[in-house]
């Protein structure tokens, strides 16, 4: 089980003298289980790209292949990998329509035309990995609060039992409980579940604290494919581009520049800890 | 610049007949005074109130009881209303709900074209507020055509445009990347510094309140904490109650402090702990 890009580019506004690529010559292998991490300025294609995965957005040149098949060949049952890659897009909340939470999340299964007992049950199920207390199942979704509302969404996708979950900036607009609430939720779901997740994101922060590998994206390229530590040992190239590394990461090299003899290839809290500790005693 | 007297505000559900079914006491009680010229930060978890009070400082809402002053206006006299929203100019998180034009420069141009501004003067408004967000290069492109981030710069430009006496910003950098985060933020700061306009800066993102000079933090429709983030951030606990959370930097210097290294009490950014590091070395 994979997912391959194979020199994926995109287009968008042709007209007779200017062609924009949203995407250039994209090329990558997803193998199952990764949790990937995506970061790139804004209009740096990651949304497109995150479209095309699912075979929402056709690329005008290069192939998509899942499990080995080109999606987009002729008899390729889009419809079954759309159930089979999930996605959450920006604001899932605002896809909210059902009288009930618990219908809401239904509705994605119900559509892929599943028995009524395994609707039910993978619906409970992802309300409960979610953390969505059962007395709010038969409350309208519209009643919550913006951090319930957003798992219930993500919920709704789950229950649909995707084998790649694709989500685009789950944690925007969420206090910091929240945002943590939902990012620690995720990565137990893929704990469980064994998933393969990919996750957008502009916090340098949350990449660094979740994600095993990242994609820098910048002016529709690939640029860097690595690591969370190598990604961010290049902080000069990733600040070029409109990005930045982790707060913690910044400090470290603060603390080298005022000659202080630290290792800068530090992500998280914990580390830096560690690290000055290492130096300090 | 703005003074409230122990206002509330509540929403009235209603049944399908229009029977009240329940009031949500959304703001309650707030007072507080903002001087021309300061940079307020207002933090609160999701449903805390903190929106519902924006909407009331540009008159989009009017409090239930109590009384509110902007710029000397009472905002209970519906004479005052368009008086109001020039003089205080709100940015919101989705910039989709704000931009109207099918050009990014007619879009900035439609505040002060309303405000019956002379053509000439309108085009170097425009042309001033897309430099500062640096848009200027996107001017003749369509809004639809541009990223979450980039619309949001957009969105900014054209509350720059009716040079306004306040700013509200209402999570309006969660769409955006570090970079473009940052820039908005030295933008407004420096809006705030040179024009002497005042700024209310709603957040989650913790790193963004060090900017103010003085933080409100709100829980439950209530000023729970007020201060400098100096003062604000040295409560960990009360912070946490309110679900909120501190910078990366204080909570390194947090953990620090708890191994037993003498970290001065009372930082707020980062180069100041790299400093007080650094002196213990």
């Amino acid at each position: 089980m994979s997912i391959i890009l194979d020199k994926i580019s995109c287009k968008y506004e042709t007209d007779m003298i200017n062609e924009h690529y949203a995407l250039k010559c994209i090329t990558a292998k997803i193998e199952d289980g990764e949790f990937i991490g995506v970061i790139g300025h804004t209009g740096s294609g990651k949304s497109t790209l995150m479209q095309i995965l699912n075979g929402l957005v056709v690329p005008s040149g290069g192939s998509v292949y899942y499990n080995g098949e080109d999606i987009h060949e002729k008899n390729y049952n889009l419809y079954k990998l759309r159930s089979e890659v999930g996605m959450v897009f920006q604001y899932p909340e605002h896809q909210l329509f059902e009288t009930t939470v618990f219908r809401d999340v239904c509705f994605g299964p119900k559509n892929l035309g599943w028995s009524k007992k395994e609707i039910e049950l993978s619906a409970f199920e992802a309300l409960f990995q979610m953390g969505i207390e059962s007395e709010l199942y038969y409350q309208s979704p519209f009643d919550l609060s913006g951090g319930q509302k957003r798992r219930v969404a993500i919920a709704g996708v789950l229950a649909m039992k995707p084998k790649v979950l694709i989500l685009d900036e789950p944690a925007v607009g969420l206090d910091p409980m929240g945002k943590r609430n939902i990012l620690d939720k995720i990565a137990e779901i893929k704990a469980e579940r064994n998933c393969t997740v990919i996750l957008v994101s502009h916090s340098m922060d949350d990449i660094a604290d979740y994600v095993n590998r990242v994609w820098v994206l910048d002016d529709g390229k690939l640029i860097i494919d690595a690591s969370v530590k190598e990604v961010f040992s290049h902080k000069r190239d990733l600040e070029e581009i409109g990005l930045a590394v982790p707060q913690i990461t910044s400090i470290m090299h603060m603390l080298k520049d005022k000659g202080l003899v630290v290792n800068t290839n530090v992500t998280t809290i914990d580390e830096a800890k560690m690290e000055i500790l290492r130096k300090l005693r | 610049m703005i003074k409230a007297e122990n206002i509330v505000y509540e929403y009235i559900r209603r049944d399908e007949e229009g029977n009240v079914e329940g009031i949500d006491r959304v703001l309650d009680g707030i007072s507080l005074d903002v001087q021309t010229g300061e940079f307020i930060a207002v933090i609160g978890h999701n449903g805390s109130g903190k929106s519902t009070f924006a909407r009331n400082l540009n008159r989009l809402l009017t409090p239930t009881e109590g009384s509110l002053w902007i710029d000397g206006l009472n905002s209970d006299d519906m004479e005052n209303t368009w008086k109001i929203r020039q003089s205080t100019g709100m940015v919101f998180q989705n910039p989709d709900n704000q931009i109207i034009s099918s050009v990014v420069e007619e879009d900035v141009g439609f505040g002060p074209e309303n405000m019956g501004v002379p053509t000439d003067d309108i085009w170097k408004r425009v042309e001033d507020a897309l430099n500062a967000v640096d848009m200027i290069k996107y001017r003749s492109y369509s809004p639809n055509k541009l990223s979450g981030g980039q619309k949001q710069r957009v969105a900014i430009a054209g509350v720059l445009a009716m040079h306004p006496k306040c700013i509200i910003l209402d999570e309006a950098t969660a769409m955006l990347d570090p970079q473009g985060r940052l820039e908005t933020l030295q933008t407004v700061k420096a809006l705030n510094k040179m024009e002497k306009i005042t700024i209310i800066l709603i957040t989650q993102d913790m790193e963004e309140v060090i900017y103010a000079d003085k933080v409100f933090v709100m829980d439950h429709g209530k000023i729970t904490m007020s201060g400098t983030p100096r003062e604000i951030f040295t409560n960990e606990e009360a912070l946490k109650e309110c679900q909120l959370d501190l910078p990366q930097a204080l909570k390194l210097a947090n953990e620090l402090r708890k191994e037993g290294i003498d970290i001065t009490e009372g930082l707020l950014t980062a180069e100041e702990l790299v400093d007080a590091i650094c002196q213990l070395y």
